[in-house]
Formats: C-alpha cells, sequence, structure tokens
C-alpha cells in the first residue's frame, strides 16, 4: 500500500518536532515519490557531518535537500 | 542593534556627516543629496545611501550601499562605522538608475493595468519594484490590486491611502504621473510569530482602467481553483522580472519556511514549493506578487519568495503562499 497523505501529514508533525530545532533547517513540508507521499526536509546549507536526518519518520521516508538562502522576492538595488 | 536605533541613526546620519566633512562639501552634498532623494530620479551623482539590514532574529544593522568604488576604504565610511559602532554592512553596488522605458511590458507603464506587471510602492532612499497579481473586489463593485504586503505596504511600514504606483519605482514608476492605486490593507507580517500569507490590496483610482482576465503570454484566468495544489501539478506564472514562466509543484503544506525580509527572517506555515521548468527558474526577484495558476488557468497561489538553489534543474525554489488563504485572510474575491 502507498503511504499516503495522511500518514505523511502525521510524521510532518513528529518531524517538525524532531527536526525543528535543528539551525538550518528552513522547511518541512509533504512531496512525493512515485506514488508514494514523503516528507521534505529543506535545509539553508549541508548540515555538519554530526547531525543526521533519519532516513524515516513514522515510516515516511525522509528527503532533504539544500535549498540556500530563502528571500523576499520583490526587486531591490 | 535594535531596529528602531538603526532607523535613528539612519536618519540623523546625514546631518552629522555633513557637520564633519564639512570642508569636503562638494562630496558631501551629492551624497547627502542621495540620502534624501535617494528615490528620485532627478539625482544625477549619487555617492551612497543608507539602509536597514537584518543580522539574524531581531538584529539589525545599518546597510551602507557605495556606487563609488573610492569610498570602500574612505573616511566617511569609517565614520559611519564609527558611529554605528561596527554594526554596519557595507557593500558596493555602483551605479543604480530606475529602469525607465523598458522594452519588456511587463516592466513598463501599463493602461489598462495588467495582470504581472510591475507595481511598488513610493519610500525615500530606495527604489524597489514587485508584480501585480491580479485584481479581487470586496463588497461592492470596487475593484484592488492583489500583491504581496513587501511589494505594496513596505513590510507593514507604508500607510494606508499612500499611493501606489504602477510600474514600480525601479522601473521609473513615480508620484507625478504613474499613480494607479492607493494601499488599502493588508496582513501584518510578524517576526514574533508564524506567518501564513504576505499579502495586501490596494484600490485602484478613479479613472484608472486595468483587464482583470488577461495573463499576457497565458490565457484568460479562469477563476480560482476548488482543490489545493498537488504535487506535481504544472503551474505558470507572469511577473515584473521574468515575465511567462512555467513550473512544478515540488511540496505543499511547507511549515516552518525561513524568509529573509528587511524587518528579519520570518517564518511561513502552509506553503507551496515550486520548482522552474525546463532550464529555468519559476522566479527571480521582482517577481513578488505573481498569482500562480494551475494549467487551467486557474488561481492557486501568490508567489511571494525564492531563493537559486534546489530544484531538478539547479535553477532554484520559488515560494507561494495557497490563493484560499490569501483571499479569506483578505475578505476579497478575485475578479476574473
Amino acid at each position: 500500500m502507498p503511504i499516503t497523505i495522511d500518514q505523511a501529514r502525521a510524521a510532518k508533525e513528529a518531524a517538525k518536532t524532531l527536526l525543528g530545532g535543528i539551525p538550518g533547517v528552513v522547511g518541512i513540508g509533504v512531496t512525493k515519490i512515485g506514488e508514494d507521499y514523503a516528507l521534505k526536509v529543506n535545509l539553508r546549507a549541508s548540515l555538519p557531518a554530526d547531525v543526521e536526518i533519519p532516513e524515516r519518520i513514522a515510516g515516511v521516508v525522509v528527503c532533504t535537500e539544500v535549498v540556500g538562502e530563502i528571500r523576499k522576492r520583490s526587486e531591490e538595488p | 542593534m535594535r531596529l528602531d536605533s538603526v532607523r535613528e541613526l539612519k536618519k540623523s546620519l546625514p546631518l552629522h556627516l555633513e557637520r564633519t566633512f564639512a570642508a569636503k562639501r562638494g562630496a558631501l552634498r551629492a551624497a547627502s543629496a542621495a540620502v534624501a532623494n535617494a528615490a528620485s530620479r532627478r539625482r544625477t551623482a549619487p555617492s551612497f545611501f543608507l539602509g536597514v539590514s537584518a543580522k539574524g532574529k531581531r538584529k539589525y544593522c545599518l546597510a551602507v550601499r557605495l556606487q563609488d568604488r573610492a569610498l570602500e576604504k574612505s573616511a566617511l565610511v569609517e565614520e559611519i562605522s564609527a558611529r554605528a559602532r561596527g554594526e554596519v554592512d557595507v557593500r558596493y553596488v555602483g551605479q543604480i538608475r530606475a529602469r525607465a522605458a523598458s522594452s519588456l511590458w511587463y516592466r513598463s507603464t501599463q493602461r489598462p493595468l495588467l495582470i504581472g506587471s510591475s507595481v511598488g510602492y513610493l519610500a525615500t532612499g530606495y527604489i524597489m519594484a514587485g508584480t501585480l497579481g491580479c485584481f479581487v473586489r470586496k463588497a461592492g463593485a470596487s475593484l484592488y490590486i492583489l500583491s504581496n504586503n513587501h511589494v505594496l505596504a513596505d513590510e507593514n511600514r507604508y500607510t494606508v491611502g499612500n499611493p501606489i504606483v504602477q510600474p514600480g519605482p525601479l522601473d521609473g514608476g513615480n508620484a507625478s504621473s504613474d499613480r494607479a492605486a492607493k494601499l488599502s490593507a493588508f496582513v501584518r507580517l510578524t517576526a514574533t510569530g508564524t506567518n501564513l500569507v504576505d499579502c495586501s490590496i490596494a484600490k485602484l483610482n478613479a479613472g484608472i482602467t486595468e483587464d482583470h482576465s488577461l495573463l499576457k503570454g497565458i490565457g484568460k484566468l479562469a477563476g480560482v481553483r476548488a482543490r489545493d495544489l498537488e504535487i506535481g501539478d504544472v503551474v505558470h506564472k507572469v511577473g515584473r522580472t521574468t515575465g511567462v514562466r512555467h513550473g512544478r509543484v515540488t511540496a505543499v503544506e511547507l511549515d516552518g519556511v525561513s524568509v529573509g525580509y528587511d524587518i528579519g527572517n520570518l517564518s511561513f506555515d502552509n506553503q507551496l514549493e515550486i520548482e522552474g521548468a525546463g532550464a529555468q527558474s519559476f522566479s527571480d526577484a521582482g517577481d513578488s506578487g505573481s498569482l500562480i495558476v494551475d494549467d487551467e488557468l486557474k488561481a492557486a497561489g501568490l508567489l511571494f519568495a525564492g531563493g537559486d538553489h534546489g530544484g531538478r534543474n539547479g535553477k532554484g525554489l520559488t515560494y507561494g503562499n495557497p490563493i484560499h488563504a490569501v483571499l479569506s485572510a483578505l475578505g476579497v474575491a478575485l475578479a476574473y
């Protein structure tokens, strides 16, 4: 059975508790891998070697991506 | 430094510098003019201007932007740094000119007003531009421009009733000939809690015409999408910097999205994430406020942030507020 969006939502809440305090985590949301919903954890930069993100949380696959600095998108000099 | 301390310093420095560098009056005259009049297109040779830069949560410093490399190691910058007790962010940015008379339609004057065109607020000290997202109605027939708080309301700092110009000041818009609307309402951005939306509306001035259906280069706006966007959905937008771009939803219901603003790093919950299609990003600086539409050209989101990393093509990711949250927070309905 594919992972449902409700399973991913529940895992997201657990992930926020588990990972929310890690400096450099700049977003935790829901994504999809094939038919399975998964968690997406966005990072400002690569994490130090001694900080690990679990491969699964509550049975849901965790995908990490370095997204850099996120800025408002107006243009100023 | 606290935000109010930086603002006070920014306000008092030009006079202090004028006194300190009285002997170099020629150079300072241009500098003071730049500080006082940076938003004006009449200025000729500004050499620096001042602003506020965020250093982290609730920490700020004085932004010093140099338009002349000779100032980088000058007594002038040393004096500014001393007055700010070293809490400065000094950068050479070169000469900045309002981009008047652009050949790109979305950066030039549009009457009737068009979705996707340049828009912004007027401020002393700097110029900016964002995107006119679409048009909305409150109770009654009046039409309003929908865009971001940071595009129309200067991150809570602009006063309701103040003018909105099209094109935005960075594209040559000015108070005398380009007033299109007045700031009407905005959802406050907060640095101390969670944000859900970055949105604002401005009521069209009498006599200003608009086309509230046309998504130039894409088609006709077809209403509001009923369901939430799904991962993998194809989306489109037209914006002031990159024009028409296409993308794909990569994540939904993103919480704790940390976005850099002048007032600090703000946290957003329940956001959309989009990557660009092909070899392009979905957006760039200046596209803030763009309406994100689905493949049926139904409104689905309001673009507000982005970065230069990530996405399958490596061109960066774009973030948007779900459109239902925006319309609901402002108590408005899409005009189409």
